[in-house]
């Protein structure tokens, strides 16, 4: 081969090389900054590490009812977290939560996805400041379309790391078509019996065809808490009477500039 | 242990990794080929060194190439790639009929023959489906889509074939005395899955002159790919994350916010297609062709025909030629002369997809230029000062800026909400904030606005500087954009926005 060509041959290859030995190889960082590897270690592993996946988290396993758990009476300091769903599904829980004598926070953040609460500590915040001992999660209505939602498993994993001992269930999006595997994939990362599926409910939906109205979502949440006696850890969960009324729990909104 | 030797003592690794080497070389719909992908740069090594070798003889490297081309295609659009043979074979058949025939008529009806076979094909896999739903809106029956994949690329290829047969037919060329030579010039993969546009005078003579590439075609030619990867992988796909939230639900955005996202997916468009069209120049220019310009800082433009005199020059040059000419041009009149570019822009919106807004939007664009063409002899009475220019910029990008909502948004009353959010709901007071949360998303907006202003002098010394920079320099240069790439690459592989057209 002759130059110019070699040049450029050399050029291209010794990048590629130098990338490829990278992605096998330690992590470097330069202060707080970790230099981020292209993805050939991925790219050439990629059928193993998804067979460890399905090995130790069977998708049927994680949604099969548990045996039967003593309901736990203790009343619960809830915190219930996620995208632009929470807030409707906060409103109906904080009616449960008045009838059954819990407290409850929820935090808001439109827009979110598993990335962007993994990513950051609010998680972790606003658990220790609400003091919680139970967490609804709502997220993956913003990660419903995405071609290969297996790439999510890691923030996912990190999300119920954050979690860690703290009873949870993680309410799965409302489709509004089918979805490209993202139940699936949170339905294998959570523990048996604290995922609810919620891609088989029909829901009336706002003008944009995506958020449940306040109705519907009311509706979803009698939905999880009808479901509750046969989830990993199941918490005082009866349906408030007529005496409850219209409950305005503290909610925080994340979402900058949002309205 | 500072490296992994991840296949060393483990048979099933080693197993592991050869078959998902072997399964990179087959199409996945959901994985197309790339020119920023590694794959794409990791089958390039392979494809350089037996390129040079057989560069010296053109028949050689004719076949190369095509086999080459053809594989791109298949990667990038599976079996499909049998059509584009197809097409090829009967394209130049009918060429040939066209060459070899003495009466006009039977010569014209050969031509639209062709024509006709091409848009018939395009029409199909592109249109069927768009104009099934309007029928069975019309009659109001239950509307089944057709289960068809647009294969990659089909508008770009179209198109240069109907222009190397209306060619033929005018006399402009003579068709290639080897089917081979065509297929080089339909499937040359620089240009084939998104373009440029290529024309047969002006491509063909090169395959036949088969000149050798210097050492500043070559590393022009890299120039020309950093700033097109920096442009489409880094920028537009940084900034097209953001973009996303605002055009997927508008309602939940301030006008601040929408305005930003509208300027960003104006910028974000241009990046993309740019990009993607800087890395197809580059690569040609590597392997010794000229595709030539296809961006030409369209957003400096002071009207509205000068914006599509620097837009995707290629298909404005194309549709002016073989569309807006042959209707007439400016040959019949003044009413014609507004009709015919309303009716040119109705079809290049057209092109774009098969949907009715990428028609409003042509449209939108056809008003446009004939308001700019009817209000000419007004506008040309009005000294030429810097803020006559500047008030001329201003309304040209924004009026380009408006109409891509109504391309990119999912519907026409996504678009207007989008539209009236940036009017009703505005306030001055959110930028700062804006600017503090999104730092890095105007980070890059700022670079990019920079990048599209600075004169094209400026840029074109800098790649001179590149090209004479020592190897190492170059190799720097090259693994840091590629890093950056690496750095802000989304989840999700970020589609490239013309890839379907």
């Amino acid at each position: 081969m002759k130059s110019p060509y070699a040049g450029l041959w050399l050029i291209v290859a010794l990048a590629l090389a130098m990338f490829l030995t990278y992605s096998f190889s330690q992590d470097i960082s330069l202060g707080s900054w970790t230099v981020k590897k292209a993805p050939f270690h991925d790219a050439l592993l990629a059928e193993e590490e998804a067979m460890e996946d399905s090995l130790s988290l069977d998708s049927l396993y994680a949604s099969t009812p548990v045996e039967e758990q003593t309901v736990d009476s203790v009343p619960k300091s809830i915190l219930i977290i996620g995208d632009s769903m929470t807030f409707n599904l906060a409103l109906r829980l904080a009616q449960y939560a008045k009838q059954n004598g819990h407290t409850i926070h929820a935090v808001n953040w439109d827009s979110s996805n598993t990335k962007i609460w993994a990513e950051s500590d609010t998680l972790e915040y606003f658990m220790k400041k609400y003091d919680a001992d139970f967490v609804f999660i709502s997220l993956g209505s913003n990660e419903l379309y995405f071609k290969k939602p297996e790439t999510r498993l890691p923030y996912v994993k990190r999300i119920l790391e954050v979690i860690d001992t703290v009873p949870y269930v993680w309410i799965g999006p409302p489709n509004w078509e089918e979805d490209t595997g993202v139940n699936d994939m949170l339905q294998r990362a959570c523990r048996r019996g604290s995922f609810f599926r919620t891609d088989g409910m029909k829901l009336a939906r706002k003008k944009d065809k995506i958020h449940p109205t306040r109705q519907a979502s009311a509706e979803w949440i009698d939905s999880v808490m009808r479901w509750m006696p046969a989830s990993a850890h199941p918490i005082l969960a009866d349906r408030p009477d007529s005496t409850v009324g219209r409950v305005n729990p503290n909610i925080v909104f994340l979402k900058a500039l949002n309205k | 242990m500072l490296f992994e030797i991840p296949f060393i003592g483990h048979a099933d690794t080693i197993g592991q990794a050869l078959r998902n080497i072997g399964n990179m070389f087959l199409y996945d719909p959901e994985a197309p080929l790339l020119f920023s992908s590694g794959f794409f740069w990791l089958l390039f090594i392979l494809f350089l060194p037996v390129y040079a070798l057989l560069k010296k003889s053109k028949a050689k490297m004719v076949v190369f190439v095509v086999c080459f081309s053809l594989y791109f295609y298949y990667k990038s659009s599976g079996l499909f790639f049998l059509m584009l043979l197809a097409t090829s074979l009967i394209d130049w058949s009918l060429s040939h009929a066209i060459a070899r025939l003495q009466k006009r008529g039977v010569r014209l009806a050969v031509m639209w023959l062709s024509i006709i076979i091409s848009l018939s094909i395009l029409g199909y896999f592109k249109y069927a489906n768009f104009f099934l739903w309007n029928w069975n809106q019309m009659v109001e029956g239950n509307f089944q889509p057709l289960d068809l994949v647009l294969p990659v690329g089909i508008s770009f290829y179209t198109f240069q074939s109907i222009s190397y047969v209306v060619d033929v037919y005018k006399g402009r060329i003579s068709p290639t005395s080897s089917w081979l030579d065509y297929l080089f010039f339909l499937s040359f993969f620089p240009a084939l899955v998104a373009g440029p546009i290529v024309r047969a005078d002006y491509f063909l003579p090169q395959i036949q002159e088969n000149r050798a590439a210097t050492k500043d075609d070559v590393f022009g030619g890299l120039w020309l790919i950093v700033i097109g990867i920096i442009k489409k992988a880094v920028i537009a796909d940084y900034i097209a994350q953001y973009n996303d939230l605002i055009f997927n639900d508008p309602s939940l955005y301030t006008g601040v916010q929408t305005l930003m996202g509208v300027l960003g997916y104006t910028m974000q468009i241009y990046c993309d297609f740019s990009g993607y069209s800087d890395m197809a120049i580059g690569l040609a220019l590597i392997m010794g062709f000229r595709l030539g310009i296809n961006f030409d800082s369209p957003y400096q433009s002071r009207n509205l025909t000068e914006f599509w005199r620097r837009w995707h020059i290629s298909l404005s040059s194309w549709l002016r030629d073989y569309v807006y000419i042959p209707l007439g041009g400016n040959r019949k009149g003044t009413f014609r002369t507004y009709l015919n570019n309303f009716l040119t822009m109705l079809i290049g919106g057209l092109w774009h997809g098969a949907a009715w807004k990428f028609v409003f939007w042509g449209a939108m664009h056809g008003v446009g230029l004939a308001i700019h063409k009817a209000c000419k002899p007004w506008l040309g009475r009005i000294p030429d000062n810097w803020f006559v220019s500047f008030v001329s910029w201003l309304l040209t990008f924004v009026y380009v800026s408006l109409l891509w909502v109504f391309f990119r948004a999912a519907d026409f009353e996504s678009s207007v909400r989008i539209i009236s959010n940036i009017f009703v709901d505005f306030d001055w007071r959110q930028f700062p904030q804006f600017f503090e949360v999104r730092m890095v998303w105007c980070i890059m907006m700022l670079a990019l606005i920079v990048m599209h202003f600075v004169p094209q002098s400026w840029t074109d010394a800098c790649g001179r500087l590149y090209v004479r920079s020592p190897w190492i320099v170059k190799l720097l240069v090259f693994a840091v954009v590629v890093q950056l790439v690496v750095e802000f690459m989304s989840e999700e592989v970020v589609p490239f926005i013309y890839f379907q057209f």
